[in-house]
């Protein structure tokens, strides 16, 4: 359409020669103003054949300047020429430009140059003639010879030539002191003078580069040096940005640059191979490229190295170093790319362990390794990454299930010492697990070897500390912190750890009625406790220990406690969780003591009561029921304060810890009044709202969710983004089951089905289901026509009474099954069979 | 990260002390002040290779791929600096690039 238009409106127009003059002539004007120099140097032309007018001639002079600096711009070099060559011969409407001059030099017409430089030296302007002179110094130090001979004696080029010339020569014979003496004689105001700069950037290139640089930022970019002074730049590029400004640099600028910086030509010639790759080859690019260098390479370097190229496309990518001409892998080499694809896609834990298990398994068949060897310590480090990876024994209370990921770990990480012993941090890490689940004869085994080997070692003897405690060994146990204080006197730890122990200890001889014993426990706490860090706590349950024997004396003393601890709320908080834990409610104990119901804590309370939270959760202790629900209304009263934000998070993230959700959703509303949609509060909301039933939530708390998401990730607050994808991506997967309540798992079957319906609602069970759509309609027809209970008998009759047969619902049994099956030491079976490393990638 | 026994100009075959012995001639040649991003990569390369515990852990675990610019490491080493001939001096100042 445009095309048609276009020819005619060509054909509408009138060719330039119907035009009269006038017309004519500025239509020319017009195409010099607009830079369309071709129309310009026509029109000027047909003008002049009719009559040659001065004016004319001036016009078309310009519009050949024009023309040839287009030329220029686009690289036609040659085409500028004639173009300059055609507005020369114009005669003196046309006086000589630099730029022609220039030109002609840059073609390597030397002799032309030099003669209209010679002719125009009386008529060019100053910095014309400076930069044209600078352009000759180039030339004639590129070997341009005949340049000294065409030019006057006194000419600057001529003048200097010979220093410059000496300077180069002496420069690329590496005689740094006749270079110094050449560039001496060469004065400021010398057309060498941008080649001077850089003779002295190229002396301090490798000792000193920001001077080098300095004197290169003296150079000015449209210098007749800046090819070489863009080459030595090149040399001084960072590490990090050299590929890709020598990927933009010209074969002889990098070659000059490389050579600056000790790049033999076979390297210089591999890095050509290499360039042509890409910026980013793929993988099996570039580890073709490793294989077919490996003779400078290295065999075992390229096997090695080149085996990190095979991860992400794993299993195919297995026979690529076959394919490449190298060996193939073996069975423990597969099973280790396995091992890392694994944990680089970080899918199911318990594949990943099994990975590291069976890369283990490979290792120790295929040697027998001698105790302390390299190929012990390897068996040990691959036992122990699975835990390494993901921390999980750093945390993880021991699972009751014996077929647990965590109790799998664990194992395998106790297996690593048989391999390598000399480990301590290992033996506290799983001393300090089987601690945390009570598992004190798991913990006494390790324990023994370890003081054995590390008798003066305070960590284990910390450890061995914990494990007398743990077992009520306190007299074992003291004996432990004498030995730690000996080594160490000013080991706080120690002390402290003894304290608690006792001050546990009284508080399980109130709970048995033993006023007598649990006194004896305060004495010895008391003794530990130099400090008195401990001595409210010790009042504390010294009170409790007394209103079993003497109620008005106890009572006495414990409101004696509450006014030293400021009869605030933190204070009661103190009081009840020590009452908690002999066994009294806070309500009946405060009761007992005349105390009324605690105050709404102001701003410095609060702060003073979570502290006390964060202290009393740090120690292992959880928050009892009855002391949450007793404090619940007053805690929740002071979310109305005024708090910053990380007072606020920090509220928030205390109550998570403790599970109190009633107050942390109160804080984190009033924090998202503040902080419209503040990601972490919008969170901290919903979790406290819906307290791990997320499937409940209401539209609007899922799209405020959403917006919290998109916040988030705008302000890159990562921690918010993976807690809030956490929640969200359940919530976006329509046929994953939502967890059922503890128990309900068992009765999965037809007569679970009403059940089921109330919980997820029937859309989302149909869905489960894996209904069509059409079936999905016909029963919800079935519901409304028929009622609930049909719909009900139908869904029983459809899944065939088998609880199985409620696919996303897969049975306890069975995944135990699965994962007992995946953990199995199985060493000995046939999984070990070359084929079934492969079966290592789904 | 970058092949730490490039990095640190050893062999796979180090001991502790070559490696502690390349790294602190590593950090003589480029200190922090001068070369900071080389001291930085002579140090994680350090860190990488310290203990033979070290080295088979980077052996086992480390999965990151080798980059061209190790690979022309390995194959060819830098050697120290050389002078353009008058050559490659004319061709750049012809104007070539």
């Amino acid at each position: 359409m445009s095309k048609k238009r276009n020819k005619r409106s060509a054909r509408n127009k009138a060719s330039p020669a119907a035009l009269p003059s006038t017309a004519l002539e500025s239509s020319a004007r017009e195409a010099l103003q607009r830079g369309r120099y071709r129309d310009a140097i026509a029109h000027f032309k047909l003008l002049l054949k009719r009559e040659p007018q001065a004016t004319w001639h001036e016009g078309l002079a310009q519009a050949y300047e024009g023309r040839a600096r287009n030329l220029i711009e686009k690289g036609m070099l040659k085409e500028a020429l004639v173009m300059w060559e055609n507005r020369h011969r114009l005669g003196d409407v046309a006086p000589l430009r630099r730029d022609h001059i220039a030109l002609l030099l840059r073609l390597g017409r030397v002799r032309e140059a030099l003669e209209l430089f010679n002719q125009a030296a009386g008529t060019l302007p100053p910095d014309a003639l400076a930069a044209l002179r600078a352009q000759l110094a180039a030339c004639y130090l590129s070997g341009e010879t005949e340049i000294l001979e065409r030019l006057a004696p006194e000419d600057p080029v001529v003048v200097h030539g010979e220093a410059a010339q000496a300077a180069l020569a002496a420069y690329c014979s590496g005689d740094d002191a006749a270079l110094e003496q050449a560039l001496a004689v060469i004065p400021f105001r010398s057309p060498y003078r941008d080649g001077v700069q850089i003779f002295k950037a190229l002396q301090h290139l490798a000792e000193q580069p920001d001077q080098a640089l300095a004197l290169l930022a003296r150079v000015p970019a449209e210098s007749a040096f800046a090819p070489l002074h863009q080459a030595v730049e090149l040399a001084l590029a960072p590490e990090q940005e050299l590929t890709s400004r020598l990927a933009d640099a010209g074969e002889i600028t990098r070659r000059f640059a490389l050579t600056l910086r000790g790049w033999p030509p076979e390297r210089q010639a591999l890095f050509d191979e290499a360039r042509r790759l890409g910026d980013e080859p793929p993988p099996k690019a570039l580890l073709q490229f490793l294989y077919r260098h490996r003779g400078r390479l290295g065999d075992a370097w390229v096997q090695e190295r080149g085996r990190r190229l095979l991860i992400d496309a794993a299993p195919q990518s297995l026979e690529w170093p076959r394919e490449a001409g190298g060996r193939p892998l073996s069975k423990a080499e597969m099973v280790q790319v396995g091992a890392w694809q694994a944990e680089r896609q970080r899918g199911d834990p318990w594949y990943t362990l099994q990975c590291w298990e069976l890369l283990a398994q490979h290792l120790e068949s295929n040697h027998s390794p001698a105790p302390g060897s390299d190929q012990a310590l390897r068996i040990a480090l691959v036992l122990r990454r699975f835990d390494q990876q993901s921390d999980l024994l750093a945390y993880t209370t021991p699972s009751p299930e014996p077929d647990a990921l965590d109790r799998a770990a664990a194992h395998l990480v106790e297996r690593s010492l048989d391999y390598d012993p000399d480990a301590p941090q290992v033996y506290l890490r799983l001393i300090a697990y089987h601690l945390r689940g009570k598992e004190l004869k798991a913990a006494r085994r390790l324990l023994e070897p370890a003081l054995a080997r590390w008798p003066d070692d305070t960590q284990v003897l910390t450890a061995a500390l914990d494990t007398a405690v743990a077992g009520g060994a306190f007299k074992k146990a003291a004996g432990f912190a004498r030995r730690i204080l000996a080594l160490d006197p000013i080991n706080k730890t120690a002390r402290e750890r003894l304290v608690k122990a006792h001050l546990a200890h009284a508080r399980k001889q109130i709970c048995n009625a033993r006023p007598d014993l649990a006194r004896q426990e305060l004495e010895r706490a008391g003794a530990w406790d130099q400090h008195g860090r401990f001595r409210t706590r010790r009042d504390i349950v010294e009170g409790l220990t007394t209103l079993a024997t003497d109620a008005q004396a106890g009572a006495s003393a414990l409101r004696a406690a509450n006014q030293r601890l400021g009869d605030g709320f933190t204070g009661r908080l103190i009081i009840g969780l020590e009452a908690a834990a002999v066994g009294r409610t806070p309500k009946a104990l405060f009761a007992d003591l005349g105390l009324s119901k605690p105050r709404t804590p102001d701003r410095e309370d609060l702060m003073a009561c979570l502290a006390q939270l964060r202290e009393h959760l740090d120690s292992g202790a959880r928050l009892p029921p009855q002391v949450a629900t007793y404090f619940e209304t007053a805690l929740k009263g002071a979310a109305r304060l005024e708090f910053s934000f990380q007072e606020f998070e920090s509220a928030c993230e205390t109550l998570r810890r403790c599970h109190w959700e009633t107050p942390r959703q109160a804080f984190a509303q009033a924090a998202l009044k503040r902080w419209k949609d503040a990601p972490v509060f919008a969170w901290h909301a919903f979790e406290a709202k819906y307290q791990g039933a997320p499937w409940q939530a209401s539209t609007t708390d899922v799209r405020r969710l959403e917006r919290a998401l998109e916040q988030a990730r705008e302000q890159g607050d990562m921690r918010s983004v993976q807690r809030l994808l956490e929640v969200l991506e359940p919530l976006m997967m329509p046929f994953e089951p939502p967890p059922l309540p503890p128990g309900l798992e068992q009765e999965l079957g037809p007569d679970a089905l009403p059940m089921l319906i109330d919980l997820v609602g029937l859309d989302k069970l149909l869905d489960m289901l894996g209904l069509s759509r059409e079936m999905k309609r016909q029963l919800k027809e079935v519901e409304r026509q028929v009622g609930r209970q049909a719909l009900v008998e139908l869904l029983g009759a459809m899944i065939g009474g088998e609880p199985d047969a409620l696919l996303p619902f897969p049975s306890p049994e069975g995944r135990a099954e699965g994962r007992r099956h995946r953990a199995q030491d199985d060493r000995s079976s046939d999984d070990d069979a070359p084929l079934n490393q492969l079966d290592l990638f789904p | 990260m970058n092949d730490p026994y490039l990095t640190l100009g050893v062999t796979a075959e180090a001991t502790d002390a070559d490696i502690e012995a390349a790294y602190r001639a590593g950090v003589k040649r480029s200190p922090p002040e001068r070369d900071p991003q080389r001291f930085e990569a002579l140090r994680r390369a350090y860190e990488a290779l310290r203990t033979r515990r070290d080295r088979l852990a980077y052996e086992l675990f480390d999965t990151s791929p080798p980059t061209l610019d190790e690979a022309l490491d390995k194959a060819v080493p830098t050697s120290a600096p050389q002078r353009p001939d008058a050559a490659q001096f004319a061709a750049l100042l012809r104007g070539e690039r």
